[in-house]
């Protein structure tokens, strides 16, 4: 336990002013978030008459009564703020992966403090290890209080939703904050491992900690597109947009009319050319087309239900954790390897 | 040139950084310069209208190239100066160098001009491809050729005047930080509180006139806020502009009601044909804070112990 603290306080003191700073930074966006959440709850309780039912209050051809514009404004002000700080949720663990991942072990090396190190220590990845768990820690600890403020926000900004069975700001709040930030510290740990110096540590992991979220983003659009259902716009003929508001949507296009779903670049490289569109959602290569009803196909997108939510978020989490304990692998594998410089 | 090699080797990896930026996005604002013309010839010729539909996405003619070119100048003007400008001394000071620099140097202040001004004549030539490659993107984008305020900031001179004070107040942080990590933090929070001044600051006391109509439809007109006026031209407040139309609208509910009977709104701002009087006022306040904030730099290094 003693071994422990003194490396917690090494690892403090080696990173101080980082952790610091982004302590602040968290400390201030989570007031933020908390103020804006209770900010919002109290307009509704204040205004009921104007805040209840926003789409008949706002959606009129008049305009909404003008006793509830001001009401009406200062709640989107508030709104759009809740939405700002919903986004910095999104950011934030690949700002500290860079910030607080990257320097770990690249100021070692740069420093001239890793040869020391590395020779005192038994063993190399015992002394990763022990270098990375304190800041990892404490980068997770600052991300889950940011994952939890952001849940409260959301929640007082979609009073009407139940967020565990909905997929809105899918990734700006629960789980997937803290763990996308333990997989962005340790891409940055690698990083630094590899390039050995600080500052292009950090310049070059904003581009790897970039590329690889893309890259595991674009590998779940396609796993969730394997299993997503596919929903036209109008379910009837004739009928209004019966659109799951809860689910998570993984792709827009068509559904031909051999009942198969292509986005609308796919019908455009196909040479479908959709131009004309019915009242049934139905496309239309021309209006020639249209008149002899050769249709191309409906307006559709493929989507999974509100209800696996929980699912998709241990889902996401996981191979976020998996990619960062890759990243520590190779990690160790280079502060092995690597030569003292 | 000894000078540029020596300020290249202590900094390598950050100005291969804003070369890479300022150079890939200069590069993508000539693609999408010359481009243009064949993309509106395309939409001139016959079953146009389908596909220009979607390439005028988001106002632009070129759509969705042309947001993230300049979603990335917006980033690129304050990312570029920070990285920059961050390690200028926090590196002399981090590896104690500077120590053995500046009682070499003779004056701290000349060896600060030297190692500070070489970086920003790198940096600002840089900045400078980027800006002239934005300014012609946005002439070419500006179909009547009146460009006004459109794009003002993240084009042309505007552009290097904020890049220039971001690059000394990175400068300043990191000479009173001294470590790299917290200079470049500070300065990201830096960053945010200028790009928001600098956003809130015009028209820098240019006389604001109501628009009239031609102003408002070319030359991209600069507003600073908006009145209402009832049917006849009379002033009237916000709230009883609102009153009028619901009584209108209840009147003629469920028709919709003429536009000739609704009040109606007036914009008030600067007319696009006054930009160069905007701009040089601007040019001047903002030169004149990046000399200051050099000069809070030049006292720092000037009074600051050897570490």
């Amino acid at each position: 336990m003693t071994g422990a603290l003194t490396w917690a306080r090494l690892s403090f003191r080696q990173q101080r002013w980082e952790l610091i700073l982004v302590a602040l930074g968290v400390a201030g966006t989570a007031v933020a978030m908390l103020y804006f959440a209770f900010t919002l709850d109290g307009m509704r309780a204040a205004s009921p008459d104007c805040l209840r039912d926003l789409e008949a209050n706002v959606f009129t051809d008049s305009g909404p009564p003008a006793a509830c514009q001001a009401v009406l404004t200062a709640y989107y002000d508030a709104y759009n703020w809740g939405t700002n700080l919903a986004n910095v949720a999104w950011l934030a663990p690949f700002g500290i992966g860079v910030i607080l991942g990257a320097p770990l072990v690249a100021r070692e090396i740069d420093g001239g403090t890793a040869q020391l190190a590395w020779s005192l220590s038994p063993s190399r990845v015992g002394w990763l290890v022990r270098r990375i768990a304190f800041v990892s820690l404490f980068g997770a600890a600052l991300l889950a209080v940011l994952a939890v403020t952001s849940a409260l926000l959301t929640a007082a900004m979609f009073p009407e939703l139940k967020l565990s069975e909905d997929f809105i700001y899918f990734g700006r709040r629960d789980l997937p904050v803290v763990a996308r930030g333990a997989g962005a510290i340790m891409l940055g740990v690698l990083v630094g491992a590899v390039i050995g110096r600080v500052l292009p540590a950090v310049l070059a992991s904003a581009l790897v900690i970039g590329l690889a979220f893309l890259g595991l983003s674009l590998g779940e659009d396609r796993w969730n597109a394997s299993e997503a259902t596919l929903q036209r716009f109008q379910e009837t003929p004739g009928g209004s947009m019966s659109f799951d508001m809860t689910a998570l949507a993984v792709a827009y296009g068509m559904e031909t009319a051999d009942g198969e779903f292509i986005t609308y670049s796919e019908a455009n490289e196909r040479g479908m050319n959709p131009h004309i569109a019915d009242e049934n959602g139905g496309w239309y290569a021309s209006e020639e087309d249209l008149q002899a009803g050769r249709l191309l196909g409906y307006d559709a997108r493929l989507s999974i239900p509100g209800q696996r939510y929980p699912e998709l978020v241990l889902r996401h989490s996981a191979l976020a954790a998996a990619l960062g304990m890759l990243a520590l692998g190779l990690t160790a594998i280079v502060v092995v390897r690597r030569r003292p410089v | 040139m000894t000078w540029a090699r020596l300020t290249f080797r202590l900094q390598r990896s950050s100005i291969g950084f804003a070369a890479l930026v300022c150079l890939g996005l200069a590069a993508l604002a000539a693609w999408l310069t010359l481009s243009l013309p064949t993309m509106l010839a395309d939409c001139e010729g016959p079953g146009g209208p389908d596909q220009c539909g979607t390439i005028y996405l988001f106002g632009s003619p070129l759509g969705d190239a042309t947001l993230l070119f300049n979603l990335g100048v917006g980033v690129a003007m304050y990312a570029v100066p920070l990285v920059l400008g961050a390690p200028v001394l926090t590196q002399e000071i981090e590896r104690r160098t500077a120590m053995i620099a500046w009682p070499l140097a003779g004056s701290r202040l000349r060896w600060l001009a030297w190692r500070a001004g070489s970086v920003m004549v790198i940096g600002l030539v840089l900045i400078g491809v980027l800006a002239i490659a934005a300014e012609g993107l946005a002439g070419a984008e500006a179909l009547d050729g009146d460009l006004g305020f459109a794009q003002h900031g993240a084009r042309g001179i505007s552009l290097v005047t904020r890049a220039a004070l971001m690059l000394v107040v990175a400068i300043t942080v990191g000479a009173v930080i001294g470590r790299v990590l917290p200079s470049l933090l500070i300065g990201v929070a830096l960053a945010a509180g200028l790009s928001t001044a600098v956003a809130s600051l015009p028209p820098y006391g240019v006389e604001s006139t109501e628009l009239t109509t031609a102003e408002m439809n070319g030359g991209s007109p600069f507003t600073t806020g908006a009145a209402y006026r009832a049917p006849d031209g009379r002033p009237i407040s916000e709230d009883e502009a609102n009153a009028i139309s619901q009584a209108v609208y209840q009147e003629y509910s469920p028709e919709l009601p003429p536009d000739s009977i609704l009040p109606y709104s007036v914009s008030y701002g600067v007319a696009g044909s006054r930009y160069f009087e905007v701009l040089a006022r601007e040019s001047a306040l903002l030169v004149g804070v990046t000399v200051l904030v050099g000069g809070v730099a030049a006292a720092v290094v000037q009074r600051r112990r050897p570490e």
